[in-house]
């Protein structure tokens, strides 16, 4: 009798440590996790437009599809990434993502003092003064999601949007 | 008296009763297998059922305060690394999903209901439709959504949304096909006082107007 509520209380800490584990790893891990996703479709240091979605032409599950999607997936290891884009009047936001989906920096055009984005990316121990009206910042990783969202104010603009989205850029930066 | 005393004295010079080591072993495997499906077992619950530290129900709409935090608890990381879906931290926006109607009942795709309320606070809002799995719901109207650009409202800055699979006057958002749906509002550049208090959000009704 004391051996088996010695075995069950084992089994029972061994599920806690299980469970415990499998909550930890999941994020690094899953197979269709929106990072996993990009990884596999785009290449690295790339802006790609994905959107508005559209059934069956989902960038990501529940995307919106009132929104023109830039991504770029970008990968800080070898040197900083510089993402620029000239944005449209209408509402936008820009969010930098790990690959668990924790959002580390975010800007919205409320916040933005111009209609241009122009951010150098940094890895760990990488400098880099900006010029103009540039912004710097520190990448809480070497690899992540930018994501830039455009919010329609028609669906009749998604080409025009589409367009402007097109135009932004996703680059290593060649340090001199 | 004396006989019992005797019988226990036997019973404790036999001492414990030994159990094969193939014994022994075999029960330890069988409690690690034990420990291992329970863990796993019970990850697979809270994944599938949605169960997170920071779930919050705001009438039938579900908000998770911490998807897209730098910092989300894991249960929280863990369902949305799985559901595929990239939300923003609380601050850029707030997405709220309703599987249910306010009654409680299900939402359906042969169902009729009218989702109404005041316009949320914020630079931008949208409601669109959904199969459980994220996807967009094919219909012959080509309609997904309605935003705060898109949707009409009455004079008091009331919006109604008719969600139905028949056409219907003003802002109908078809179902697209039978079975079960998800609704998700998006507030994006939400009002800070949402952020700080999410309950003060004033959520839209979803009403069951006929179910067949």
């Amino acid at each position: 009798m004391r051996a088996g509520v010695f075995w069950l209380g084992l089994a029972l800490i061994l599920g806690g440590i299980v469970h415990i584990a499998a909550m930890l790893v999941i994020p690094a891990l899953a197979p269709k996790s929106g990072y996993s996703r990009f990884e596999t479709a785009i290449d690295v240091n790339q802006a790609v437009v994905r959107g508005p979605a559209s059934p069956g032409e989902e960038p990501f599950p529940f995307a919106s599809p009132d929104t023109v999607y830039v991504v770029c997936r970008y990968d800080v290891s070898q040197g900083p990434v510089r993402f620029t884009a000239s944005l449209p009047e209408t509402y936008w936001s820009l969010a930098l993502t790990e690959p668990d989906g924790g959002n580390y920096y975010y800007i919205n055009s409320m916040q933005s003092p111009t209609s241009r984005t122009d951010l150098v990316l940094l890895g760990r121990g990488q400098e880099f003064e900006p010029s103009g009206d540039q912004s710097v910042t520190q990448a809480s990783g070497p690899r992540g999601l930018m994501i830039l969202r455009i919010f329609l104010r028609d669906g009749a603009l998604a080409p025009t949007m589409r367009e402007a989205a097109a135009r932004a850029t996703c680059t290593p930066l060649q340090l001199g | 008296m004396s006989t019992l005393v005797v019988e226990r004295r036997s019973r404790s010079r036999r001492g414990p009763v030994s159990e094969s080591p193939l014994r022994s072993f075999a029960r330890f495997v069988a409690y690690l297998g034990f420990g291992t499906f329970l863990g796993l077992g019970s990850a697979w619950y809270v994944l599938e059922h949605g169960i997170s530290l920071d779930r919050m129900r705001l009438g039938p709409w579900v908000l998770r305060a911490d998807a897209g935090q730098p910092v989300a608890d894991p249960y929280t990381s863990a369902y949305i690394a799985r559901s595929g879906h990239i939300p923003m931290r609380l601050d850029g926006a707030i997405y709220l999903t309703a599987a249910t109607a306010s009654d409680g009942s299900a939402l359906r795709g042969e169902c009729s209901y009218v989702v109404s309320g005041p316009a949320p606070t914020g630079a931008w809002w949208s409601v669109s439709l959904h199969d459980p799995g994220g996807g967009l719901v094919e219909n012959a109207a080509r309609r997904y959504s309605f935003s705060s650009t898109t949707v009409l409202y009455d004079e008091r800055d009331i919006f109604t949304i008719s969600v139905a699979p028949q056409a219907r006057a003003g802002n109908w958002l078809p179902t697209g096909e039978t079975g079960p749906f998800v609704l998700m509002l998006r507030i994006h550049g939400p009002d800070p006082k949402y952020v700080r208090e999410p309950s003060a959000i004033e959520i839209p009704e979803i009403v069951t107007e006929r179910c067949p």
